[in-house]
């Protein structure tokens, strides 16, 4: 190993240069700790280059210890999904960084700190993306984003963000690293952990690293948006355009996003189900319908309900001032009521942010239903007060009304069953996000 | 009938009593328990033959496969299911005198929802006729092995199975919405449901890949994808396989992801087109079968018309086509949207893609199926493959590992150079755009010591695999095959992570004892502390 072939990644994330993007890994290489059978997750000698990612690992599992209750905080986005950590808990954060990528194989590899933007750029530059999606990709990490589960508003073409995961490693509630899956883009060997991170909010295990799936960027991208007052108009759009990315439904009008090659976005959007839509070009949908519930200023009676735990450190300034983001994204949280009291002995958000993130509401709900169902919504939300992902299934509800539960799935008990003693032999002393929970009861 | 015993949770039973009770749910018809028919399930479609099972049963419900295994919990007696029996990797090979759970007689496709485009159906369900059954709504079920014309819907749900449309389209798991499924214990547990975020854990994605060992799926809910609107099928003829690799790589830097991208050799080639008539060249040392799907500009504007099997008729070369009256109106009609463009298509982009690709790697042919027919035949010829084998040997050992797409050229070189070594034919015959290999190596098991050449061989192709940055298998699993080489891929942490979900599930280690997980992962491996207590040996194939 040459002396000029070392490069160290510090915990604040060093991020992966330009010239690295024409070959295999960081700088042009492949670390080991991509590969399986590396019990040390990382610590890592190829083709002359170092890269010290197995110390941030460790670090982190150090940080994250084995006995006392412990919270792991991405960009703060979607921080109160699921709850709130409560009682005397410690935080910490996961490590950042683009560790490597490699164009040939769409594969990227990151700290589960890093942010959705970071990641984006850096893949950018060889004309590749995560369809991760969130609402706030310069403050959401993708460690946050992974734990959280939400898909984003293109789910419909790319598919829920959990298969984009290949592998993961966290740090489970002895402090140990974990790993499960695999550096390639197909693997079944052994149990798939990288399904029960996804989703799980941090309550099984903390992660660390992952190494994900990449797309193409799309050559076009383009919003279209129509009149559509009856289901009849977004299912047609649905079950005739070739792989929209989204469509978009208010009950009063629908969204649509067609990617592609420019001639195939063009012949959709004169095809004769965007004709009869009357689909015209638009410049943004409303993706500010898609915040999740959130404390305000204007939310005394909640925060006065319930003081923040003192040991907390300073929240996201995206929750501040009334601009809190996507925050208790789930209709069981909100229907749960889950107090929204951390925000009121934050510091005030700057300009710039109130600008750049959107407003929350704690009216906002984000639903999951059959998709075959989302067409029974104006008969129990008026128009415009719902956004429904066509095809998907998620609805981004404004009011204070309760879903019917007829709309609702039914909870299975000996699911829940399974899914508590799962919690249980994962943290046996319950120390993994004490206080979140990714079910209702 | 030849007594048997297992020494249980719940005591000594033998196997009169057993079969007493699992007759009691099912009748004396659907368990069957003579030894011819028993032997019948000593193994699956691998090298891996197990032990006779106590009986075999043919449930049709939920409710049945849950009595089934109820009476099994009850006795603390292992049982393993099985779909049709194509595993490649031993998954339902019976260790520890199971009960076998058949899931052939569950073939009922329950419900097809064209709106949601979510099937619900039985395990035993095959997968193409999943597809044929769904084909007048223009959909079908994206995964597709080689062997879809027999294997099962369970099996793929066990096995997470894979195929050449797994490139663009993902594995089973990306297909699979929700569950009912028995658990180990005789319980039924839905999960997910058919919303898109369920609450809780994801415990259909582990369940799915989970190979037999968390439970038994007994209605699964899939998704269906809608047929493309037209497909290119292009052939793409090299002299060297490297050139072949580096064009799989290439396709990919340059941003396409084709719906498939399947690789054969020389060997493979010669094989298959012995036994296809495909008119493939048998002097190339490699073809590439790419195929791309999506909308072909003029001819297939605005609707999704065509079907998985239609083809577009432009020819190779031809990245535009004549603009009719119609076209010309719509073209009009896109720029009043707001959008305006040349009269091509994304397909014909990717395909003069993929030609440019290929000729910077010396592709010495590029042929685009004509026709329909010429299609099919194209993947005849590479579905056909493993099966023409038999014209090499008597028996083959089919390989699956998978590497990064980068490292493709760099471990095929490593497993010609293994297989010469130890003295054994291979053909290859890849996922390439996944990375998969499936090395195949031909042999006939009456030859003193070939099994163990094989073997070894097979080892060692594996181990280049993880070398080069690649994982133990990409579709087949693990089973009993690469179960004790778990540990060259996982620390002993991470299978102890992997054992302590299977424990939630299955705490008695009952459904489908001794796969996956490796001796030693966990305090005490049911099977074979069961089968020392017992004084049985471990089946001869079994590597350990």
């Amino acid at each position: 190993m040459s002396a000029a072939g070392l490069r160290t990644t510090d915990l604040g994330g060093s991020r992966l240069g330009s010239a690295g993007l024409g070959s295999t890994g960081l700088d042009g290489t492949e670390t080991d700790s991509m590969k399986p059978g590396n019990a040390d997750h990382g610590g890592t000698v190829v083709d002359g280059i170092e890269i010290s990612v197995s110390g941030l690992l460790e670090n982190f599992s150090a940080e994250v210890g084995s006995e006392d209750p412990v919270t792991v905080r991405g960009g703060g986005t979607q921080w109160e999904v699921g709850g709130l950590p409560s009682g005397d808990v410690r935080e910490v954060k996961a490590p950042s960084g683009v560790w490597s990528f490699a164009p040939a194989d769409m594969v990227v590899r990151c700290g589960a700190g890093t942010t959705v933007a970071e990641l984006n750029e850096e893949i950018g530059c060889a004309r590749q993306m995560l369809p991760l999606d969130p609402l706030c990709p310069k403050e959401a990490t993708v460690g946050g984003v992974l734990a959280v589960g939400h898909s984003g508003h293109r789910r419909l073409r790319y598919g829920p963000i959990r298969d984009l995961l290949l592998q993961v490693v966290f740090v489970d509630s002895l402090g140990q690293l974990i790993r499960s899956g695999g550096p390639t883009v197909k693997n079944v060997s052994g149990f798939d952990l990288c399904k029960l991170m996804v989703g799980s909010l941090g309550t099984l295990g903390f992660i660390a690293e992952v190494i994900l799936r990449c797309q193409p960027v799309p050559e076009t991208s383009q919003w279209f948006e129509g009149e559509a007052s009856t289901p009849d108009i977004p299912a047609k759009l649905l079950a005739e355009l070739w792989q929209p990315s989204s469509i978009l439904w208010n009950g009063e009008r629908v969204w649509v996003l067609v990617e592609g090659h420019h001639s195939d976005v063009a012949n959709q959007a004169a095809s004769p189900a965007a004709k009869a839509a009357g689909l015209r070009r638009c410049d943004e949908p409303p993706l500010l319908l898609m915040q999740h519930p959130a404390s305000t200023a204007g939310n005394s009676a909640d925060t006065a309900q319930q003081q923040p735990p003192s040991n907390l450190p300073e929240p996201h300034p995206a929750s501040t001032a009334g601009n809190s983001v996507d925050t208790a994204g789930y209709l069981n949280d909100a229907s749960a009521g889950v107090p929204s009291s951390y925000e009121s002995s934050s510091k005030p958000v700057s300009p710039e942010q109130n600008e750049t993130l959107p407003r929350g509401d704690k009216n906002n709900q984000r639903i999951s239903l059959p998709p075959s169902t989302l067409k029974h919504l104006p008969k129990h939300f008026p128009p415009g007060s719902f956004l429904a992902e066509i095809g998907v299934g998620i609805v981004h509800l404004h009011s204070d009304q309760q879903v019917p539960a007829d709309l609702l799935p039914q909870p299975d008990q000996r699911s829940l069953a399974l899914q508590r003693e799962i919690k249980t032999r994962f943290d046996p002393t319950g120390r993994m996000n004490p206080g979140r929970s990714t079910w209702a009861n | 009938m030849e007594v048997e015993f297992a020494e249980t949770a719940g005591g000594l039973v033998g196997v009169e009593e057993l079969v007493g009770e699992l007759r009691g749910v099912l009748g004396d018809e659907r368990v069957r328990v003579d030894a011819l028919e028993r032997d019948l399930y000593l193994k699956d479609a691998s090298i891996y033959g197990g032990e006779r099972p106590a009986a075999v049963c043919f449930p049709r419900t939920t409710e049945e496969v849950a009595g089934v295994v109820g009476v099994c919990a009850a006795h603390g007696w292992p049982f393993v299911a099985r779909g049709s029996g194509t595993g490649l990797a031993g998954g339902a090979t019976p260790i520890g005198n199971p009960v076998i759970i058949a899931t052939s007689k569950m073939d009922e496709i329950i419900s097809v929802d064209e709106e949601s485009r979510i099937a619900w159906v039985q395990p035993g369900v095959l997968n193409l006729d999943l597809t044929n059954c769904a084909a007048p709504l223009g959909l079908h079920y994206a995964p597709d092995p080689s062997s879809q014309q027999v294997c099962s819907i369970g099996g793929n749900v066990a096995n997470n199975s894979g195929g050449p449309h797994c490139l663009a389209y993902g594995v089973t798991s990306a297909h699979v919405v929700a569950m009912k499924v028995v658990l180990p214990d005789g319980s039924v547990a839905v999960l997910g449901d058919e919303s898109p975020e369920p609450e809780g854990y994801d415990l259909r994605g582990v369940f799915v890949g989970s190979e037999g060992t968390l439970g038994i799926a007994t209605e699964i809910a899939v998704r269906l994808t809608p047929n493309p609107p037209s497909v290119r099928t292009m052939l793409l003829v090299f002299d060297a396989v490297s050139d072949g690799a580096a064009t799989v790589s290439g396709i990919i830097a340059a941003g396409l992801v084709p719906s498939a991208m399947e690789m054969m050799d020389r060997a493979a080639v010669q094989v298959v087109e012995a036994f296809t008539h495909a008119g493939l060249p048998t002097d190339a040392a490699a073809v590439l079968l790419v195929e791309i799907d999506g909308l072909a500009g003029e001819k297939t504007l605005g609707a999704a018309e065509g079907t998985a099997s239609e083809l577009s008729s432009e020819t190779a070369g031809g990245t535009t086509s004549g603009v009719d009256s119609e076209a010309a109106s719509r073209e009009a009609s896109a720029m009043a949207s707001g959008i305006t463009g040349e009269t091509t298509s994304g397909l014909a982009a990717s395909e003069e893609t993929i030609r440019e690709v290929a000729a910077a790697n010396n592709a010495r042919e590029v042929r685009v199926a004509a026709t329909p027919d010429e299609r099919e035949l194209f993947w005849k010829a590479r579905k056909s493959a493993f099966g023409a084998t038999s014209r090499l040997a008597p028996d083959y050992y089919l390989h699956d590992t998978v590497v990064p797409r980068t490292k493709l050229v760099e471990v095929l070189e490593k497993v010609y150079e293994i297989v010469e070594r130890y003295d054994l034919q291979v053909i290859n015959v890849l996922h390439a755009g996944d990375g998969n290999l499936h090395p195949l190596l031909s042999f006939d098991s009456r030859e003193e010591g070939v099994l163990e050449r094989v073997a070894k061989a097979a080892e060692e192709i594996m181990q280049a695999s993880l070398d080069a940055g690649g994982v133990l298998t990409g579709e087949h699993g693990i089973g009993i095959e690469k179960r004790d080489f778990m540990p060259k891929m996982f620390s002993k942490a991470d299978l102890a992570a992997q054992d302590t979900l299977r424990t939630c599930f299955d705490p008695a280690s009952l459904a489908n004892p001794s796969k996956i997980i490796p001796a030693g992962s966990r305090c005490g491996d049911f099977a074979l502390a069961y089968m020392a207590e017992a004084g049985k040996p471990l089946p001869k194939e079994v590597w350990v």
